[in-house]
């Protein structure tokens, strides 16, 4: 992988951050886009500009082929089954209240379970504490171990009472890998649904719906080189027939009158309105990149890349590193703090430096909480990143160490 | 202002905070939180004859939110009620005297807001 080729694609990288060359380190927040994503999602809107569905003029045909040929992009994306369909969202967020409303609010009641782990994103959290309100159903979580992984008993927390085991795949703050097949085989195995947060790990490895057998994926296309406001459910073909939609309007009908409405077949009938089409469009070149550079290069560079920040980071003395020691368990994320800044404070002396990190909490505040910490830094990478891009973070680092005499 | 965020008056009034300690007597006490950041602030403020005799203070956060509640505490003692209320978020960011981003602002007017909430309370 040529990464000094591949970031020319990448036209925010000729500018200059704070009068320093950009080194940008926030792609679990969001990753820069390709100009072949930019330029398919200006054809779109330049050229074949429509609404798809329903329109029997030319550019409404194009723009309908446009689209629709993005669903079978995703599809083999994720490796999907035969059983599988493709649902296009405005996020991972979105992906997860929908299942949340349109499956669980209706199915769950007093005495289920639903189990979550320690380490989910707010978006897998707050679906969840909404349907447990309505419904009575309990919310169970799988404790998360010092070292940021899951408690080493954690099948234990996946019962028979379960109806929902709903997991990321890679923490947004530790950047741990769950065992995710082990954790929908489990659920499959007590009768649950399981539901994976894929937000995380789209970006870096190659999903295998086919072996993984989730009953539903979300993750969002901005996170892999595409546009905002666009994200993927992949769910069970059964289940999303069996489920309502979960907004109800244009273009997810067969038939309507006064009084009643008939839905359109799936997908469809999840996506009313008129949908985020040059988004879709993007993602769908998003993915054609992603696929050009290949899924199992961009694992392996975003591993080899963890584990040399970790490496590197562990020898800045005060500096702290939260997750997994092992590099092998983790993937794209670091997170850290040094003794005597606050992360937001480091976060803005780094940009000075032209870096761009996260600071915060990471909207895993419960787990930012049980850490016992109200903050940490985050340095994520992606596949314009490399070890130079690593160097600047130490050099940064070890300025705000000189700036705050620590 | 400034244009370097982080220069040196801040770092040393960061390391040498002159009101971080709670009062014996306060008439109002006030909590203040960022849920944004998790940066948390009590202030104490003890109020007489509408004149703020004493502030104090405790709390977590960045050296931005920590150095501006110390510099309010020692900006407002001696002063009416009346006054402080009219005391805006601009003036504190002109107090603080950091050509501050957006995004950061709040850092620096969250013991402002204590103190607000605090002296409105009194008021009352």
């Amino acid at each position: 992988m040529n990464v000094q080729k591949l970031k020319q694609d990448f036209p925010i990288f000729e500018r200059k951050i704070q009068g320093k060359r950009l080194v940008y380190l926030d792609n679990a927040a969001t990753t820069q886009k390709p100009w072949q994503v930019c330029e398919e999602m200006d054809v779109y809107y330049c050229h074949s500009n429509a609404n798809i569905h329903r329109g029997v003029h030319s550019l409404a045909e194009e723009a309908t082929k446009m689209y629709e040929d993005v669903r079978k992009k995703v599809w083999k994306f994720v490796d999907g089954g035969d059983d599988g369909a493709v649902v296009f969202t405005r996020n991972a967020t979105e992906g997860i209240n929908l299942v949340a409303q349109s499956y669980a609010l209706p199915r769950l009641k007093a005495g289920d379970q639903i189990v979550l782990t320690e380490m989910e994103h707010h978006a897998n959290l707050l679906p969840w504490q909404r349907v447990a309100r309505a419904t009575g159903a309990e919310l169970v979580y799988i404790p998360v171990n010092d070292t940021g992984e899951l408690v080493r008993n954690w099948r234990e927390y996946i019962t028979e009472k379960a109806k929902i085991v709903s997991v990321c795949h890679v923490s947004n703050l530790l950047g741990t890998i769950n065992p995710i097949k082990e954790i929908c085989d489990l659920a499959r195995h007590v009768g649950a649904i399981s539901v994976v947060d894929a937000a995380q790990s789209a970006p870096h490895m190659q999903l295998h719906m086919s072996s993984m057998k989730p009953d539903f994926v979300v993750f969002s296309g901005h996170k892999i080189l595409g546009p905002t406001g666009v994200g993927v459910l992949y769910g069970r073909q059964d289940l999303l027939e069996e489920m309502e939609p979960y907004m109800v309007g244009g273009s997810m009908i067969k038939e309507v009158d006064f009084e009643t409405a008939s839905w359109s077949d799936v997908p469809w009938k999840f996506e009313a309105g008129t949908p985020n089409i040059a988004g879709v469009i993007g993602l769908g070149r998003a993915i054609e990149y992603l696929d050009s550079v290949d899924m199992e290069t961009i694992a392996e560079h975003s591993q080899q890349l963890t584990s040399v920040a970790l490496e590197e980071l562990a020898k800045i003395s005060g500096l702290t590193l939260y997750g997994p020691a092992e590099s092998i368990k983790r993937i794209g994320i670091v997170a850290f703090n040094v003794e005597g800044i606050h992360a937001h404070d480091l976060a803005s002396l780094l940009d000075e430096d032209g870096v761009a990190i996260r600071a915060g909490h990471h909207c895993v505040q419960p787990l930012v909480r049980k850490m016992g910490i109200p903050a940490t830094a985050r340095a994520s990478f992606y596949v314009y990143n490399d070890e130079s891009d690593v160097a600047a973070l130490v050099k940064s680092i070890k300025r705000a160490k000189r700036v705050f005499k620590v | 202002m400034s244009q370097d965020m982080y220069r040196q008056q801040l770092i040393e009034r960061f390391q040498n905070l002159q009101y971080r300690e709670l009062l014996s007597v306060a008439s109002v006490d006030i909590s203040e939180s960022n849920p944004l950041c998790g940066d948390s602030l009590r202030v104490q403020l003890k109020v007489a004859g509408g004149v703020v005799e004493q502030v104090g203070w405790e709390g977590d956060g960045c050296a931005i939110s920590l150095v501006s509640v110390d510099m309010l505490a020692e900006h407002i003692i001696g002063k009416h009620v009346d006054d402080v209320l009219k005391f805006s978020d601009e003036d504190m960011v002109q107090l603080v005297g950091i050509d501050l981003k957006p995004s950061r602002v709040k850092c620096a007017v969250l013991g402002l807001q204590a103190a607000r909430q605090g002296l409105s309370q009194v008021k009352r």
